[in-house]
């Protein structure tokens, strides 16, 4: 894994918010742009800076990167459900600009918002596009475009990916059983539902919802060791 | 505020467009509120790309397989008599036996496949075929545990309404040889896609290399025009 990416799977995605948000002498999240020395000096004053906290703004970029770096799952999967990764960036981008905006307006409170905002938006975004593409008259799948699926994913995804894929793999090596590993592909991958899982495995539906508790638990952990971090998640926003 | 974690599948379902608008609403509400949500989300998903991308490259069965991940002797021992009791099953299942076969491995229907107390049997995996490019498989199927229907959608290169398609299957050998298992006709592709359905029986299916062609009934200038298709079935019954 090159440097690059290893960055971008280790961040944790609170981690890089609380470090954006810190004041500009605490050092900078890597990806985010660097500022020529006096721009810095006058920022636009934000409701966050009118309160009399200290923190340098955080700027459509930083939001953008934290996006980029931290949730790269969600970020895959919506340029799946896209099929175009153009669309997907596009789509991404507006959730940023929207969520930036709010925030310039004093209208997300912490930080640790940032991103529940921009995902709610991307979803929203999504949504639309889609139903806008269901609307069109002409449903029928378009083979030449379907043949380009498999070439669709960008180069450095490519690598994040792959990174996905190990741990994904170290996840289910950590399930001694085979029912449980396939438990997990049928409902995570085909997407089956539990009722049916259930009814052909002979599972009540807690026994189901512990499986996947494990699964998931084993993959939280290994997602907190690369950066995901729980203490993460609930650490206040350092503007102070 | 109940958290969404409390639901272990309310993550994947969303993400699977499985939630109601109600749901749906509900849950993004807890993107602002709860980061934990939000990290649950990302886990999630990551977790969909994984093992996408473990399928893709070939991996997965194996891994739920067990293969090569290293078990305590006594529960290797067991799993490894198992597994021989599979294929020797899957052996008798595969070799034709005398007479006429009770269930056909492909039908245009569902209704074709009955279980022993004549139910019909419900489609535990659905696998879209169509071209991929620099792909070794058009599709990889992962055998279910129980006996169900896998329901395969074939795209033809040239969809149209009206035209007929014959499917035909056939197991690939070793020495990249084909053996031809069964052909059914008169397949009509879907009037909201354009994709034609078939159905294959998960206990008539052995796990190998299949080819599937789709062939257009002859008439007009398309006529005869056939798609072929690589399929890897993994797992044992």
């Amino acid at each position: 894994m090159d440097g690059e990416s290893a960055r971008r799977l280790d961040a944790g995605p609170l981690t890089a918010v609380n470090e954006l948000a810190r004041p500009a002498s605490a050092g900078m999240v890597s990806g985010r742009s660097s500022a020529p020395p006096g721009a810095s000096q006058s920022p636009p004053v934000s409701p966050h800076a009118a309160r009399g906290r200290s923190a340098a703004p955080l700027s459509q970029a930083d939001v953008g990167a934290l996006i980029e770096q931290n949730y790269v799952g969600l970020r895959l999967l919506v340029a799946r459900r896209c099929r175009d990764p153009q669309v997907a960036a596009d789509l991404l981008n507006d959730a940023v600009c929207t969520t930036w905006a709010k925030w310039q307006a004093g209208k997300i409170e912490r930080p640790e918002q940032i991103a529940g905002y921009v995902l709610q938006v991307t979803m929203n975004l999504l949504r639309n596009h889609r139903r806008a593409i269901a609307e069109r008259p002409e449903k029928r799948a378009d083979a030449a475009k379907l043949q380009d699926l498999a070439s669709d994913t960008e180069p450095s995804d490519e690598t994040i990916e792959r990174e996905i894929a190990i741990q994904v793999k170290n996840v289910i090596r950590g399930m001694s059983s085979q029912r449980d590993r396939a438990i997990l592909v049928r409902f995570y991958l085909d997407e089956e539902d539990k009722e049916t899982i259930c009814r052909d495995l002979g599972l009540s539906p807690l026994q189901f919802d512990k499986i996947l508790h494990r699964a998931r638990g084993r993959l939280r952990k290994l997602l907190e060791s690369g950066g995901l971090g729980r203490s993460d998640l609930l650490c206040l926003c350092p503007f102070l | 505020m109940q958290s969404v974690i409390d639901d272990p599948t309310r993550a994947s379902r969303y993400l699977a467009d499985q939630l109601s608008e109600a749901e749906c609403a509900e849950y993004e509400a807890r993107f602002i509120e709860d980061p934990e949500a939000v990290a649950e989300l990302e886990a999630t998903a990551r977790l969909k790309i994984g093992l996408e991308r473990l399928r893709r490259n070939g991996e997965l069965s194996e891994l739920i397989a067990g293969t090569g991940v290293p078990h305590p002797n006594r529960t290797w021992v067991l799993a490894m008599a198992a597994s021989l009791a599979a294929i020797a099953i899957g052996i008798g299942l595969w070799f034709p036996r005398s007479g006429t076969p009770s269930s056909p491995v492909l039908a245009s229907a569902l209704t074709a496949f009955r279980d022993h107390n004549g139910h019909s049997l419900s489609v535990l995996a659905t696998a879209p075929l169509f071209r991929t490019r620099a792909e070794k498989y058009d599709a990889v199927i992962e055998l279910p545990q129980t006996r169900g229907a896998i329901k395969l959608r074939v795209l033809p290169s040239s969809p149209a309404e009206s035209a007929r398609y014959e499917a035909s299957l056939a197991r690939i050998r070793d020495d990249d040889s084909s053996e031809r298992i069964v052909a059914i006709g008169d397949l009509q592709p879907s009037a909201e896609d354009g994709f034609v359905d078939v159905y294959a029986d998960s206990a008539l299916l052995a796990p190998g290399r299949y080819r599937l062609i789709l062939t257009r009934a002859a008439a007009g200038a398309a006529g005869g025009e056939s798609d072929t298709f690589v399929i890897k079935v993994n797992g044992h019954h």
